[in-house]
Protein backbone atom coordinates (compact mmCIF):
# COMPACT_ATOMS: atom_id res chain seq x y z
CA UNK A 1 0.00 0.00 0.00
CA UNK A 2 1.17 3.56 -0.73
CA UNK A 3 2.08 4.61 2.80
CA UNK A 4 5.20 6.53 1.78
CA UNK A 5 3.48 8.17 -1.19
CA UNK A 6 0.57 9.21 1.05
CA UNK A 7 3.02 10.74 3.54
CA UNK A 8 4.63 12.61 0.62
CA UNK A 9 1.22 13.91 -0.52
CA UNK A 10 0.28 15.10 2.97
CA UNK A 11 3.68 16.77 3.43
CA UNK A 12 3.61 18.60 0.07
CA UNK A 13 -0.11 19.37 -0.10
CA UNK A 14 0.16 23.17 -0.28
CA UNK A 15 2.74 22.94 -3.09
CA UNK A 16 0.61 20.31 -4.89
CA UNK A 17 -2.47 22.58 -4.62
CA UNK A 18 -0.55 25.37 -6.38
CA UNK A 19 0.78 23.15 -9.17
CA UNK A 20 -2.16 20.79 -9.80
CA UNK A 21 -5.37 22.61 -8.84
CA UNK A 22 -8.54 20.57 -9.34
CA UNK A 23 -6.72 17.60 -10.81
CA UNK A 24 -6.37 13.99 -9.76
CA UNK A 25 -2.71 13.04 -9.45
CA UNK A 26 -0.91 9.71 -9.15
CA UNK A 27 2.25 9.87 -7.02
CA UNK A 28 4.92 7.20 -7.25
CA UNK A 29 8.04 7.22 -5.05
CA UNK A 30 7.89 10.97 -4.35
CA UNK A 31 7.06 12.14 -7.88
CA UNK A 32 3.82 13.11 -9.61
CA UNK A 33 3.76 10.73 -12.56
CA UNK A 34 0.27 11.27 -14.02
CA UNK A 35 -2.47 13.89 -13.81
CA UNK A 36 -6.14 13.89 -14.83
CA UNK A 37 -8.72 16.63 -14.95
CA UNK A 38 -11.45 16.13 -12.34
CA UNK A 39 -11.97 13.13 -9.98
CA UNK A 40 -11.56 9.67 -11.52
CA UNK A 41 -13.16 6.38 -10.52
CA UNK A 42 -10.65 4.78 -8.08
CA UNK A 43 -10.77 1.42 -9.86
CA UNK A 44 -9.58 3.09 -13.09
CA UNK A 45 -6.84 4.88 -11.14
CA UNK A 46 -5.70 1.52 -9.72
CA UNK A 47 -5.56 0.01 -13.22
CA UNK A 48 -3.43 2.89 -14.54
CA UNK A 49 -1.20 3.07 -11.46
CA UNK A 50 -0.52 -0.69 -11.48
CA UNK A 51 0.53 -0.36 -15.12
CA UNK A 52 2.78 2.67 -14.49
CA UNK A 53 4.21 1.81 -11.06
CA UNK A 54 4.16 -2.01 -10.88
CA UNK A 55 5.11 -3.00 -7.35
CA UNK A 56 6.47 0.43 -6.40
CA UNK A 57 4.85 2.48 -3.63
CA UNK A 58 2.12 4.74 -5.11
CA UNK A 59 -0.92 6.72 -4.09
CA UNK A 60 -3.43 9.15 -5.58
CA UNK A 61 -5.33 12.20 -4.51
CA UNK A 62 -7.89 14.61 -5.88
CA UNK A 63 -6.35 18.05 -5.36
CA UNK A 64 -9.19 20.46 -4.81
CA UNK A 65 -8.28 24.12 -4.35
CA UNK A 66 -11.19 24.93 -2.08
CA UNK A 67 -12.95 21.67 -1.21
CA UNK A 68 -12.52 21.86 2.55
CA UNK A 69 -14.42 25.14 2.65
CA UNK A 70 -17.49 23.38 1.33
CA UNK A 71 -17.77 20.38 3.64
CA UNK A 72 -20.19 20.71 6.53
CA UNK B 1 -9.43 17.03 6.48
CA UNK B 2 -7.53 13.81 7.17
CA UNK B 3 -6.83 11.76 4.05
CA UNK B 4 -5.28 8.29 4.24
CA UNK B 5 -4.93 5.27 1.97
CA UNK B 6 -6.99 2.16 2.59
CA UNK B 7 -7.26 -1.05 0.59
CA UNK B 8 -10.80 -2.00 -0.42
CA UNK B 9 -11.52 -5.52 -1.70
CA UNK B 10 -12.91 -5.54 -5.22
CA UNK B 11 -15.42 -8.43 -5.29
CA UNK B 12 -15.49 -8.40 -9.10
CA UNK B 13 -11.74 -8.48 -9.80
CA UNK B 14 -10.97 -10.47 -6.61
CA UNK B 15 -8.17 -8.17 -5.48
CA UNK B 16 -7.55 -5.24 -3.14
CA UNK B 17 -7.56 -1.74 -4.65
CA UNK B 18 -6.04 1.38 -3.06
CA UNK B 19 -8.66 4.04 -2.22
CA UNK B 20 -8.17 7.55 -0.91
CA UNK B 21 -10.26 7.84 2.27
CA UNK B 22 -11.55 10.74 4.34
CA UNK B 23 -11.23 9.95 8.06
CA UNK B 24 -14.41 11.18 9.76
CA UNK B 25 -14.42 10.69 13.53
CA UNK B 26 -17.99 12.03 13.64
CA UNK B 27 -19.39 9.44 11.23
CA UNK B 28 -20.87 6.29 12.74
CA UNK B 29 -20.38 4.20 9.60
CA UNK B 30 -17.99 4.01 6.66
CA UNK B 31 -19.53 5.39 3.48
CA UNK B 32 -19.21 4.23 -0.12
CA UNK B 33 -20.77 5.96 -3.12
CA UNK B 34 -23.32 3.89 -5.04
CA UNK B 35 -21.49 4.18 -8.38
CA UNK B 36 -18.30 2.77 -6.79
CA UNK B 37 -20.18 0.06 -4.85
CA UNK B 38 -21.57 -1.19 -8.14
CA UNK B 39 -18.15 -1.27 -9.87
CA UNK B 40 -16.51 -3.25 -7.05
CA UNK B 41 -19.44 -5.56 -6.38
CA UNK B 42 -20.95 -4.51 -3.03
CA UNK B 43 -24.70 -5.14 -2.96
CA UNK B 44 -27.14 -3.52 -0.50
CA UNK B 45 -27.80 -5.89 2.42
CA UNK B 46 -30.23 -3.95 4.61
CA UNK B 47 -31.41 -0.42 5.43
CA UNK B 48 -30.49 1.76 8.40
CA UNK B 49 -32.28 4.83 9.79
CA UNK B 50 -29.93 7.74 10.56
CA UNK B 51 -30.16 11.43 11.42
CA UNK B 52 -28.19 13.89 9.34
CA UNK B 53 -28.14 17.67 9.84
CA UNK B 54 -31.41 18.52 8.15
CA UNK B 55 -33.43 15.35 8.55
CA UNK B 56 -33.49 11.57 8.39
CA UNK B 57 -31.47 9.50 5.94
CA UNK B 58 -32.25 5.85 5.15
CA UNK B 59 -29.30 4.40 3.22
CA UNK B 60 -28.54 0.80 2.32
CA UNK B 61 -25.95 -1.05 4.36
CA UNK B 62 -23.20 -3.34 3.14
CA UNK B 63 -20.18 -5.02 4.73
CA UNK B 64 -16.95 -3.67 3.25
CA UNK B 65 -13.84 -5.80 3.23
CA UNK B 66 -10.93 -3.47 4.04
CA UNK B 67 -7.19 -3.95 4.57
CA UNK B 68 -5.04 -1.49 6.49
CA UNK B 69 -1.38 -2.11 7.24
CA UNK B 70 -1.72 -5.75 6.15
CA UNK B 71 -4.63 -6.47 8.53
CA UNK B 72 -8.07 -7.34 7.11
CA UNK B 73 -11.33 -5.94 8.49
CA UNK B 74 -15.02 -6.56 7.76
CA UNK B 75 -16.65 -3.20 8.32
CA UNK B 76 -20.27 -2.13 8.54
CA UNK B 77 -20.82 0.57 5.91
CA UNK B 78 -23.56 2.49 4.14
CA UNK B 79 -24.01 3.08 0.42
CA UNK B 80 -25.06 6.57 -0.65
CA UNK B 81 -26.30 7.37 -4.13
CA UNK B 82 -24.78 10.55 -5.54
CA UNK B 83 -26.36 12.52 -8.41
CA UNK B 84 -24.19 11.90 -11.49
CA UNK B 85 -23.88 15.67 -12.10
CA UNK B 86 -22.19 16.11 -8.72
CA UNK B 87 -19.25 13.86 -9.63
CA UNK B 88 -17.63 16.75 -11.58
CA UNK B 89 -17.00 20.43 -10.84
CA UNK B 90 -19.93 22.77 -11.44
CA UNK B 91 -20.04 24.12 -14.99
CA UNK B 92 -20.09 27.88 -15.66
CA UNK B 93 -23.63 27.74 -17.04
CA UNK B 94 -24.96 25.44 -14.28
CA UNK B 95 -27.68 26.81 -12.02
CA UNK B 96 -26.08 27.55 -8.65
CA UNK B 97 -27.55 24.91 -6.32
CA UNK B 98 -24.41 23.27 -4.91
CA UNK B 99 -20.72 23.91 -4.13
CA UNK B 100 -18.54 24.29 -7.24
CA UNK B 101 -16.27 21.44 -6.15
CA UNK B 102 -17.14 17.81 -7.03
CA UNK B 103 -18.76 15.62 -4.37
CA UNK B 104 -16.03 14.54 -1.87
CA UNK B 105 -16.95 10.88 -2.43
CA UNK B 106 -16.61 11.03 -6.22
CA UNK B 107 -13.29 9.19 -5.93
CA UNK B 108 -13.00 8.42 -2.22
CA UNK B 109 -14.67 6.63 0.68
CA UNK B 110 -15.35 7.82 4.24
CA UNK B 111 -13.83 5.88 7.12
CA UNK B 112 -16.09 6.32 10.12
CA UNK B 113 -16.17 4.87 13.61
CA UNK B 114 -17.23 1.40 12.40
CA UNK B 115 -13.64 1.13 11.06
CA UNK B 116 -11.70 3.39 13.46
CA UNK B 117 -12.94 1.47 16.52
CA UNK B 118 -11.36 -1.71 15.16
CA UNK B 119 -7.87 -0.16 15.13
CA UNK B 120 -5.43 -0.12 18.03
CA UNK B 121 -5.06 3.10 20.01
CA UNK B 122 -1.61 3.72 18.50
CA UNK B 123 -2.96 3.22 14.96
CA UNK B 124 -5.73 5.75 15.67
CA UNK B 125 -3.24 8.22 17.13
CA UNK B 126 -1.00 7.85 14.10
CA UNK B 127 -3.91 8.63 11.75
CA UNK B 128 -4.88 11.71 13.78
CA UNK B 129 -1.36 13.13 13.46
CA UNK B 130 -2.14 13.69 9.76
CA UNK B 131 -4.42 16.52 10.91
CA UNK B 132 -1.43 18.52 12.21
Amino acid sequence: MGLESRKWINKHLSEIRKNYPNKTIIVCEGKVIKTFDEPIDPVKINEIARELCGDKDWSYTYVSEHEEEYIL
Amino acid sequence: MILIDIEVYNNIKKLYEIFEAIVDTGATFCVLAGHIAQIIGYKPEDKVHLWQCNGPLVPSTSTLKLRYKKKEYSVESVIIDIDKNYLQSAKADEQCTRPVTPHPLASRIILGKSFLEKLTESERKEILTFLI
